[in-house]
């Protein structure tokens, strides 16, 4: 029996062959859809990891010690740890140009590097840099048009251990310059592609002697990284317990010294203050340890009298028993006879403090002088001043470059005779905690660490040696090659997105195997009757035709996924060249991946399987219970009405665009969803109103007495057209662009003109008038306005980049100014932040390490994989965490890329960052030129970048408005497929009516005339679809339509061109091939 | 009125179904042709109605030549001078009763000049055939029998000289078929249309004139 009903199946599948033979294209076909879909997924995480490769070449993990600085050298003891091959190099930005020609490369990755650098990488393509020289990047060499032996001209923010706007550090230019001479270009090697950060854009890149910057730490070698050669079982914990290990007080940019004269030992810092987690570190090994900080006093006054700028003291009980209580302070015999003080007597302190934001302003306190001490003992300790590097060692004060204003005209001569007798002796001491709580900024509450002992340097440092916590003191360990690895195999899912974007491909593919298997089965109707007239059970039948038919679909599932191989090749072709605007890349390669494959097989199976078991059911359901008697009902009569009442709201939202000042742009869009409603509306009432008119007159109009009795026959093709090419017109044509409400605040401009970076950090308040003047724009004064951000650079969260980041370049705003414009425009909010304008949760202050944090949706969705509510944790100045609770998401807008904290929060975990290097500039249109002109000249050695925001916010458009050329591409492609469902149904129809075209035939119609009925029949049905789908979508998107430059009008006009060409082809095929002669066999054959 | 001369049509997987066949039918007659199936009654009649070409041979109305007609030509001729009678009634069901009669008007392009007259005909067809109330209803509401009478009217409908009927009390039982058969003579008597009956009623060929059997591709007159 089973063998008989075995054998049943295949011979059914022997003489269906032909039918089988469509089931079996249109199945391969979609697999192969599904399966270059999911190739091309795996092909682009595929290159972002082999990028990873090529980027990074041996290295596995890096060493970052942040803003701060180590010895070179501290990669030689590691190395020894971990047998490892290890190397350091100092990681900048910066910017070049050719010293010949001018031209410029923003945005360079400087890379200060050892010999040993050359050696550390797998492929030595130079065995060492000589001095003076650079290897630069084929990019870079390309972009600046230099050759080997060229001089470019390099310039980068200064290098200074001390950090440039803590207290008291010497004013420095804030950037620093070489000229060196390119002494290698690198192509195609591991030091073209090298890059410590995770993107799949190849940067520019130079390489120079890390000797050669010698003189920015005063002649010795800093560096910032450390690369450890990759090695798959070597762990995070396992380098940053080797890491403590080898560590010593100088690798962290500490000296122990002996202050012989005290019998102490002190710890003092090349930042000249010491952070609380450093302090807290130390005398975690140490307790002994306790802090003191000495200040530079701008005056200390007594009763009218002043003495100027002098050192005081902040020194603890610990160390110093007889140190004065919190409200007192001890002056030393010299300032109580300068200010004639006694006992008991009230100094008033005036000093500058470093502020939240790290501005120095000015502050005073107010103490009680209890005790008047002799300069002698411990009074007499000039090294209590730290190594102030523009006070310390000068002959004169008024040498001194205090880093801050010095009034050096009330410096007397006894100062100057203090200060050459006892330096900086401070002449007054204060509590400590006194001290920390007036003077400690974000650099830290003290300017040394001591305590009292006997013991040698040697024993301390033993004593410190492997217990100082790396992570404490700034330094982070981390694995460049897995977190590559990882944001390329989290990054942006192409497999989803292709899969969304062939939609139509799928569901038109979906909708042809539907369409083919009721024709098939139709074409069996009297074969399925006979067997149910014979016994056979619906099961039996439905498992039958269900074997058939899953057959077909196994084999097409098994060929078609390999068809998706060179259907992922053309794809990644397309994507490394058309639509280079989505992945920002033209470096993609088609990689083939079993796992795809087998995930597209499956997939395409299960689709299919489905398909053809409850079309099967449906099938055979209906067939059993089909009803000969038709109740025969032309039309409804709620038509009459309902097609008016669509209209009226069609119009509706037009006239409040027209009498409101509401944004038009969904108005327009209601107003077009509306009219496409209307117009099927139309297309029924029209059949019904042609319907009645052709009944009275028979004749001519008979076909719209069919289509009035079978009016889904016409509608569901209308429907079918004219919604795929509304989705795909009201897509391709809704582009993202600019019009005038680009530069409302609401906008992703922020009301801002010109986005602007630069490499050198810029000091100035900006809006002040003082800077206006010295920029020559104190004119256009009222009319420019800036909005400054700190930046700590990170890695590009923006949709130009397709990797997962998981450590976004944060940038420090003023979020007062956004918020008092009420500027940008948010898509996410947390519910629990209720300060009324979302800017405003910025500058909440830290609690525990946690801020809030704002960006772009995008960033969030797409960059970051995150949501609003999520906490985002990042590493700060100091190595602590810090928690960024990401409290809203904003539209598109110039920030894409970064996340925004408040200032004052950003210069509190990064107090070392100094200055601003991205700032908005609001500038009006008729200032532009000059100001532009100002700007480059004031700026010209800070690496200067400007660009209009609707530039930045054009490129970020571009990734968008690619997916929808390739939505419109892939969907026109689709709506194509589809057409030649409507072939299908076409052929389906004909053969419900074949008994009349014979009929007519006998009644002396010609064939060419029945013929050009029907022809004539479904063109006006696919133009009535064209016309439903295109003029809805014309209003729908009108706004865009009239403002934007991005329509791609050609485009768009070539999808309706190929539909309606390709529609009218297919139902002139199918006409003639379906409607001819033999039809007349039809009626009966003898 | 037609003469059908040396007569040959062959197909593939039949081989020849009429060998030279000749048939002469008088204005006014009716003529049954019965025979086996397969023998090739409706091919025949498909070769009268223009819409299969023989072979061979040549097909006479009024003495001219109409076998070599142009498709044009064959489709005036078919709905100028033939009327079609099927044992499936063909009626369609989108439309009326009435409709579905009115129908062959659409083929005359010429047709909306006539067509008040041509309605007041198909409701006196209407009322002679008994279906005059079923006007406005549709093929699905009515019986096997009264379709087929409205076949019949619908047949008439632009007066042919010859009604081509094939098998048509086929699908209808013993009264249907009756009363389908009586109005077909009657309209023969009545209006002097020509009859030409494909069947394998022996019942309905008796009521012909003339009755003739197609045996090995040609015609033998039985009565």
């Amino acid at each position: 029996m089973r063998t008989g009903i075995i054998k049943s199946i295949y011979r059914s599948i022997i003489y269906y062959r032909k039918a089988l033979f469509f089931q079996f294209m249109i199945t391969a076909f979609l697999a192969a859809i599904i399966s270059a879909s999911m190739l091309t997924g795996s092909s682009v995480r595929a290159t972002l990891r082999s990028n990873t490769e090529k980027k990074l070449n041996n290295s596995g993990m890096m060493i970052s010690s942040g803003l701060r600085f180590f010895d070179p050298n501290l990669s030689e003891k590691l190395q020894q740890k971990v047998g490892l091959k290890c190397t350091s190099l100092l990681e900048m930005k910066g910017f070049s140009s050719n010293f010949s020609s001018g031209v410029s490369a923003q945005y360079v990755q400087l890379f200060a590097v050892n010999p040993d650098f050359f050696s550390f990488n797998s492929e030595a393509v130079l065995q060492q840099l000589l001095p003076g020289q650079v290897l630069i990047n084929k990019k870079l060499a390309d972009h600046l048009n230099v050759q080997k032996g060229d001089d470019i001209l390099i310039r980068f923010k200064t290098l200074s251990n001390i950090p440039l706007n803590a207290p008291f550090a010497p004013e420095k230019d804030p950037s620093e310059s070489l000229v060196l001479t390119v002494g290698e270009i690198a192509s195609d090697n591991p030091y073209d592609y090298f890059s410590l950060g995770i993107s799949q854009l190849k940067p520019f890149t130079i390489f120079l002697n890390l000797a050669d910057l010698s003189d920015s730490f005063e002649g010795s070698l800093k560096a910032n990284r450390l690369l450890i050669q990759k090695e798959d079982a070597l762990t995070e914990k396992a380098v940053a317990s080797a890491l403590q290990e080898v560590l010593t007080l100088e690798d962290f940019g500490l000296h122990l010294r002996r202050i012989e004269a005290q019998n102490q030992l002190e710890i003092s810092s090349d930042r000249i203050f010491l952070d609380e987690s450093t302090i807290e570190e130390i005398q975690n090994a140490v307790p002994e340890f306790q802090p003191i900080l000495t200040y530079l006093a701008n005056s200390l006054s007594i009763n009218g009298k002043s003495t100027p700028y002098s050192f005081v003291a902040a020194i603890s009980k610990e160390l110093y028993k007889q140190a004065p209580e919190k409200q007192e302070v001890e002056i030393n015999n010299w300032l109580a006879q300068d200010l004639s003080a006694k006992i008991g007597d009230t100094l008033l302190l005036h000093y500058y403090v470093s502020d939240l934001q790290n501005r120095l302003s000015n502050d005073s306190a107010i103490l009680v002088v209890n005790k008047i001490v002799p300069i002698e003992k411990q009074w007499a300790d000039a090294s209590l001043m730290p190594e102030f590097p523009g006070i310390s060692g000068t002959e004169s004060c008024s040498n001194w470059d205090a880093g801050v204003a010095i009034v050096f005209k009330k410096i007397r001569d006894k100062d100057e005779a203090y200060w050459s007798h006892y330096q900086g002796t401070p002449k007054a001491f204060i509590n400590y905690l006194t001290g920390a709580k007036i003077w400690g900024s974000n650099f830290g509450p003290a300017t040394a660490l001591r305590m009292s002992s006997s013991k040698s340097l040697s024993e301390i440092e033993e004593n410190i040696k492997g217990k100082l916590n790396p992570a404490k003191l700034g330094f982070s360990v981390q694995n460049a090659y897995q977190n590559g690895i990882n944001a390329a195999n989290n990054s942006v899912d192409f497999s989803s997105l292709f899969l969304s974007l062939s939609f139509f491909i799928i569901a038109s593919s979906v909708l042809l195997l539907i369409l083919l298997l009721s024709t098939f089965f139709e074409s069996r109707k009297r074969q399925l009757r006979t067997l149910f007239a014979l016994g056979f059970k619906n099961g039996l039948i439905t498992k039958m035709l269900l074997a058939e038919t899953s057959i077909i679909a196994f084999l097409a599932s098994g060929l078609g996924v390999f068809a998706g191989v060179p259907v992922n090749a053309l794809i990644i072709t397309a994507l490394n060249s058309v639509w280079e605007g989505a992945v920002q890349t033209n470096t993609l390669v088609a990689y083939f991946d079993w796992q795809m494959i087998a995930i597209a097989f499956l997939s395409t199976l299960i689709i299919s399987v489905l398909v053809l078991y409850f079309k099967t059911r449906n099938f055979l359901k209906n067939l059993r219970t089909q009803n000969a008697s038709q109740i025969p009902k032309r039309s409804s009569k709620s038509i009459q009405w309902l097609f008016p009442l669509s209209i009226g709201l069609t119009l509706f939202p037009l006239l409040l665009v027209l009498i409101t000042d509401a944004s038009s742009t969904m108005y327009f869009f209601v107003s077009g969803g509306l009219l496409f409603i209307s117009f099927l509306l139309f297309y029924r009432w029209m059949i019904q109103f042609k319907a009645t008119s052709a009944s009275q007159l028979v004749g001519k109009k008979y076909a719209w007495l069919y289509y009035a009795f079978y009016p889904s026959k016409a509608l569901s093709t209308i429907v079918f057209i004219a919604s795929g090419l509304f989705i795909i017109l009201v897509t391709g044509a809704n582009r993202k662009s600019f019009d005038s409400d680009h530069l409302l605040n609401k906008s992703g401009t922020g009301g801002y003109s010109y986005w602007c970076e630069t490499t050198t950090p810029i000091a100035e308040n900006m809006n002040s008038e003082e800077f206006k003047f010295d920029l020559g724009l104190e004119n256009e004064s009222q009319q420019i306005s800036f909005l400054q951000a700190l930046k700590q650079n990170g890695d590009d969260a923006s949709c130009l980049n397709l990797n997962q980041i998981a450590a976004p370049s944060l940038l420090g705003i003023d979020s007062e100014i956004l918020a008092e414009s009420e500027s940008f425009s948010f898509a996410s909010l947390l519910s629990s932040v209720t300060l009324g304008n979302p800017w405003k949760v910025l500058q909440i202050p830290a609690k525990e390490n946690c801020i809030y944090g704002i960006a772009d949706q995008t960033v969030l969705q797409w960059g970051m994989k995150m949501k609003v509510g999520d906490t985002l944790t990042m590493l700060a100045e100091s190595g602590e965490a810090l928690h960024i609770i990401l409290a809203a998401g904003l539209e598109p807008s110039v920030f894409q890329g970064s996340v925004l904290i408040g200032r004052a929060n950003f210069s509190r975990f990064f107090p070392s960052l100094e200055g601003v290097t991205v700032f908005l500039a609001q500038v009006e249109a008729d200032q532009k030129e000059v100001f532009l002109e100002k700007m480059q000249k004031r700026f010209r050695n800070y690496g200067l970048s400007m660009e209009q925001t609707q530039d930045r916010l054009s490129a970020f458009y571009e990734v968008t408005n690619t997916y929808l050329t390739v939505f419109m591409s892939l969907g026109g492609l689709g709506m194509l497929l589809g057409i030649f469902g409507l072939g299908l149904i076409m052929l389906r129809n004909i053969e419900s009516r074949k008994n009349e075209y014979a009929f007519l035939m006998a009644s002396g119609f010609t064939i060419k005339r029945i013929r050009n009925r029907v022809y004539q029949e479904y063109a006006l049905i696919l133009f009535a679809g064209i016309l439903a789908g295109s003029v809805p979508a014309f209003l729908a998107t009108f706004p865009s339509l009239i403002t934007s430059n991005q329509i791609p009008w050609l485009l768009l006009l070539a999808i309706v061109a190929v539909i309606a060409v390709a529609g009218l082809l297919i139902i002139r095929f199918a006409t003639k091939r379906f409607i001819n002669i033999e039809l007349i066999g039809m009626i009966r054959k003898d | 009125m037609l003469k059908i001369k040396e007569i040959s049509k062959s197909y593939m997987q039949r081989g020849v179904v009429l060998n030279k066949l000749n048939l002469e039918i008088r204005r006014g007659s009716s003529v049954a042709i019965t025979g086996p199936s397969g023998s090739g009654k409706t091919t025949l009649l498909n070769i009268i109605g223009l819409l299969t070409k023989a072979d061979e041979g040549k097909v006479f109305f009024h003495d001219q030549e109409i076998s070599h007609y142009s498709a044009d030509d064959a489709a005036e001729y078919r709905n100028k001078k033939i009327g079609f009678i099927f044992q499936d009634h063909l009626l369609l069901s989108y439309l009326t009763v009435y409709e579905n009669i009115m129908l062959p008007l659409m083929a005359d392009k010429h047709a909306g000049k006539r067509s008040s007259e041509a309605s007041d005909y198909a409701l006196t067809l209407m009322e002679k055939t008994g279906i005059s109330n079923l006007k406005n209803k549709f093929p699905a509401e009515i019986s096997g029998g009264e379709a087929q009478r409205a076949t019949l009217v619908r047949a008439l409908i632009n007066k042919p000289e010859i009604i081509l009927a094939d098998e048509p009390t086929g699908s209808l039982d013993a009264v249907n078929a009756e009363m389908l058969t009586q109005i077909l003579v009657d309209l023969n008597k009545e209006l002097g249309t020509t009859l030409v009956v494909v069947t394998h009623s022996e019942k309905l060929a008796k009521r012909m004139q003339k009755k003739m059997r197609i045996e090995k591709g040609i015609l033998i007159e039985t009565e």
